[in-house]
């Protein structure tokens, strides 16, 4: 009994459960505040990791798309004054349309040139976030008014906290589907060589398409919920700052694994929040987080979970085999 | 009004040359180590940054002449170098896993980053340096030229030419390029190519130094100087092919020009991103760069 | 003057030498023959150190150097000219030729470098062209110059006929007998080629899978029609 509630699965639901009831439980409002910022980068993580780890492609620009998501949400409601129920799905559809384009590039280049191309995509889309100021608003952001739910009876926090719930929640399950389903096996042959995969028939184009597309719908889900939960929007949320939080998430919880990206979403939040706290350094700490998580501990915490739980049956993929027991 | 125009373009020109020419020794540091190893160094930007305040501590602080702090800057770079490549890629080289060496490579970038904001100033604090020589501007064919820009670029000139001189003549400059050219063969006739590599790298964050340095009196120094550099030094090493080290000073005095050149003709707020603009359309266009030169390795 | 023992050698989890036991006498020429893949490059590259022996002993003049880095097995004097000549493209013969000596103090190698200059005149003409832009001949020469720039006390030479034509393969072979001769080199060589290996060779083994399967004499070895079958035979 004790063995099935360390299943990836069971302590998903305890942790979804835990966080369904924490609210009702008495979580005051900055706590409430945090799980939910914890719920959106889980999001992005999942999202990140299935291009990262799953289809290893090294993408930098996913910050920034996150922001495109972020905007794109905001400003609908801004502009138009269109409801947050409408602009969220519309501000992930341009984030993905935007993801999307950048298969192109994807499509002739891998590593560290995919990386560095991307991130130059990334420093390009922040600039505009900073410079259309007519339709951004500038360097300096701007806020939108708080998402009513009515006729619901709920206050706008505790409704925007449901809802990142219930999407979180979604998009775990789907995150879960995917990679293990057809699509999600030829993510991992394509990141093991692309050439081989095309050999086996895997279409490069199409699968590096769902990739990108998957990751920006989850980081522009994230981003529109992001608007809606913080009431405003500037460029330095989605800066080189994001692009390390994000990068540290997948890498802590571990590459290629859904369970780490939950962790990985849910402990940057942590510890960010610790390091703000204590005024550390949050380039410090995360630069660290990163270069020692690359160094030591390459599979993330998730392997560090299946050498203690053996019976977390989560299969790896991109991550080192794990140290499997003597038959 | 004829020559006012042709004054300002003047004007643009000998910027635009001169920070190229700083540009250029950024992407020169890219080039080396990208051609010895296959990986391009994220933190190169951090090594550039810290040289200059290096540079600012040895001159501003402590009162040591320019030269003196040069020196420092350039001594100081060489060891963050080593340090690089001890933190990032002798550990993972052996997996032959680019990817991680790179994500390695970010986090020691932030690390560096964050270290120099403890140390000389939060966000936003610009250090400044003082000028070299008195900012009087002197007379070259009818263009009004500022001299301090003179002497940084005969400055940056001078450092390319040494840095040649030490890849032609000096016996460490062969082994780095035999070690470049074919890594194999390098281990075959004895080099210990780890130690090459830790050269190369050390020899790449140097010129970094020396840039930063030659950089400060022209503008302010700030802890997130080292990304937007390494940016501009990775743009003018993509448009010379990655692989060429000349290709890289070219790549870097066009970039120079054409940021400045951009800036005043078309849009002010270009001179930011054509950097950006230009390392996304070469890598997705021209891979090979603008000479088709790239020479691309495995780790 | 070479003497190794029971080497075992793993590529992950493949075993590709099993058990290998050789000799090469002082002043001698030995050959290595065996069909395609069946260990002799791992065998070299084990000599030299690029590949890390799992168990045995490599001993030259009676020193242990198994396990070693490749510095430290050159600076003994097992060098290679490697299978493929990899010289170094984009570098000048001569630059080549300096390089071979990196392991010696800069002061020495003048001349060594007139030396490598009289045995192969050739290089001399050439000594400012970049190497990658050689013949293939040309191209052995340098390796073969860069390998002995470096002093060796056993020179290792992995199919140095491979892509060469009759008459350069010739150039070579007389090249080999020489240094041979003259220098009193102790030689290692791996060919495909039974011709060269009859010509240049006094003793020889026959690897198959790894594992050492016939060895004496060069020509008995070479005369024999069962070894060449089955040495052929792949
Ligand atoms: N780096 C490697 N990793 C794994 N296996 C290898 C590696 N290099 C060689 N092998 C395998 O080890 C065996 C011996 O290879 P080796 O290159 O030593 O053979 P060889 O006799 O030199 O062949 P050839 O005549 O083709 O040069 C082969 O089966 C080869 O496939
Ligand atoms: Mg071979």
């Amino acid at each position: 009994m004790l063995l099935r509630l360390t299943s990836p699965m069971a302590a998903g639901i305890a942790l979804f459960a835990l966080l369904f009831a924490a609210p009702l439980l008495g979580a005051n409002e900055y706590y409430s505040y945090i799980l939910n910022l914890m719920m959106i980068h889980v999001i992005v993580t999942v999202g990140l990791n299935l291009v990262m780890g799953h289809a290893g492609q090294l993408v930098f620009a996913n910050a920034a798309i996150f922001g495109i998501g972020a905007y794109g949400t905001a400003l609908l409601m801004k502009h138009f004054g269109l409801p947050f129920w409408l602009c969220l799905p519309l501000g992930a559809m341009l984030a993905v349309s935007i993801g999307l384009a950048l298969v192109f590039p994807a499509l002739r280049l891998s590593g560290i040139y995919l990386a560095l191309a991307t991130l130059a995509f990334a420093q390009c889309a922040l600039w505009v976030m900073v410079h259309w100021t007519p339709v951004t608003f500038g360097a300096g952001g701007f806020t939108i008014p708080a998402v009513s739910f009515a006729p619901l009876p709920i206050s706008p926090d505790m409704g925007m906290y449901y809802l990142a719930w219930a999407v979180c929640a979604l998009l775990v399950v789907l995150a879960r589907n995917i990679v293990r389903s057809r699509i999600g096996r030829a993510f991992v042959a394509l990141s093991d060589n692309e050439i081989s995969a095309q050999s086996l028939g895997i279409d490069l184009l199409r699968y590096k398409a769902a990739a990108f597309g998957l990751s920006s719908l989850f980081a522009g889900i994230a981003g529109g919920l992001f608007a809606g939960t913080l009431r405003f929007v500037g460029p330095e949320s989605f800066d080189l700052h994001q692009m390390i939080l994000q990068l540290v998430a997948v890498v802590l919880g571990g590459i290629g694994s859904l369970a780490g990206s939950v962790i990985g979403g849910v402990l940057i939040v942590v510890v960010l929040e610790f390091t703000k706290a204590t005024k550390m350094s949050v380039e410090i700490v995360f630069g660290g987080l990163l270069l020692v998580f690359v160094l030591f501990a390459k599979g993330g915490l998730v392997v560090f979970i299946r050498r203690f739980l053996p019976s977390w049956n989560e299969t790896l993929h991109a991550s080192p085999a794990p140290r499997s027991k003597a038959p | 009004m004829k020559t006012q125009d042709m004054m300002i373009f003047g004007y643009l020109m000998a910027t635009g040359l001169t920070t190229g020419a700083l540009y250029a020794l950024v992407a020169i540091g890219v080039v080396v180590v990208f051609r010895a190893t296959g990986v391009v160094n994220f933190a190169h930007g951090e090594m550039f940054m810290i040289g200059g305040f290096l540079a600012w501590t040895a001159h501003v602080m402590f009162g040591l002449p320019f030269l003196v702090a040069f020196a420092a800057a350039v001594a100081g770079t060489f060891v963050l170098g080593i340090i690089t490549y001890q933190t990032t890629f002798r550990p993972l080289a052996s997996t032959g896993n680019q990817n991680a060496i790179l994500l390695a490579m970010v986090g020691l970038s932030f690390v560096l980053k964050g270290i120099a904001r403890d140390l000389w100033g939060g966000r936003g604090d610009y250090l400044s340096f003082p000028p070299l020589v008195s900012p009087t501007p002197v007379d070259i064919f009818g263009f009004m030229i500022m001299s301090q820009q003179l002497i940084v670029l005969g400055a940056a000139i001078a450092v390319m030419i040494g840095f040649w001189l030490f890849f032609r003549f000096t016996r460490a400059g062969k082994f780095m390029q035999a070690t470049a050219d074919n890594t194999k063969a390098a281990r075959l006739v004895g080099l210990r190519v780890d130690r090459v590599f830790m050269l190369t790298f050390a020899v790449g964050a140097a010129i970094a130094g020396a840039a930063a340095t030659l950089m400060a009196p022209l503008t302010l120094l700030y802890p997130d100087v080292g990304f937007s550099l390494f940016v501009k030094g990775f743009a003018a090493a993509a448009l010379g092919g990655l692989g060429s080290i000349p290709g890289a000073i070219v790549g870097g005095f066009l970039l120079g020009v054409t940021e400045q050149l951009s800036a005043n003709y078309i849009a002010t707020g270009l001179q930011e991103v054509a950097a950006f603009i230009l390392i996304f359309l070469v890598m997705i266009f021209i891979p090979n760069g603008l000479f088709g030169t790239a020479a691309r390795r495995r780790v | 003057m070479l003497q190794v023992e029971h080497l075992n050698v793993f590529y992950g989890i493949t075993e590709v030498l099993r058990d290998v036991s050789f000799t090469v006498p002082q002043g001698e020429i030995f050959a290595l023959l065996g069909g395609n893949g069946s260990g002799k490059t791992t065998i070299i590259n084990t000599l030299c150190g690029l590949v890390k022996p799992r168990k045995g002993s490599i001993r030259l003049l009676g020193q242990d150097l198994a396990g070693r880095p490749c510095d430290q097995m050159v600076r003994a004097g097992l060098i290679q000219v490697p299978q493929g000549r990899e010289v170094f493209a984009s570098m000048t013969v001569r630059e080549n030729l300096e390089i071979g000596a990196a392991t010696r103090p800069a002061g020495e190698i003048a001349g060594d470098l007139q030396e490598m200059y009289a045995l192969f005149p050739r290089l001399r003409e050439k000594r400012d062209r970049l190497a990658g832009a050689l013949s293939g001949g040309e191209q052995q020469q340098v390796a073969i110059a860069r390998a002995l720039m470096g002093r060796p006390r056993l020179l290792l030479m992995d199919e140095p006929s491979v892509g060469l034509s009759p008459i350069v393969v010739e150039g070579m072979v007389e090249t080999i007998r020489d240094l041979n001769r003259t220098r009193g080199l102790t030689i290692l060589i791996v060919e495909q080629n039974v011709g060269v290996a009859a010509a240049v060779a006094s003793g020889a083994y026959v690897l198959k899978d790894g594992e050492i399967a016939y060895s004496g004499s060069a020509p008995d070895l070479i005369g024999n029609p069962e070894v060449l079958a089955s040495y052929l035979g792949r």
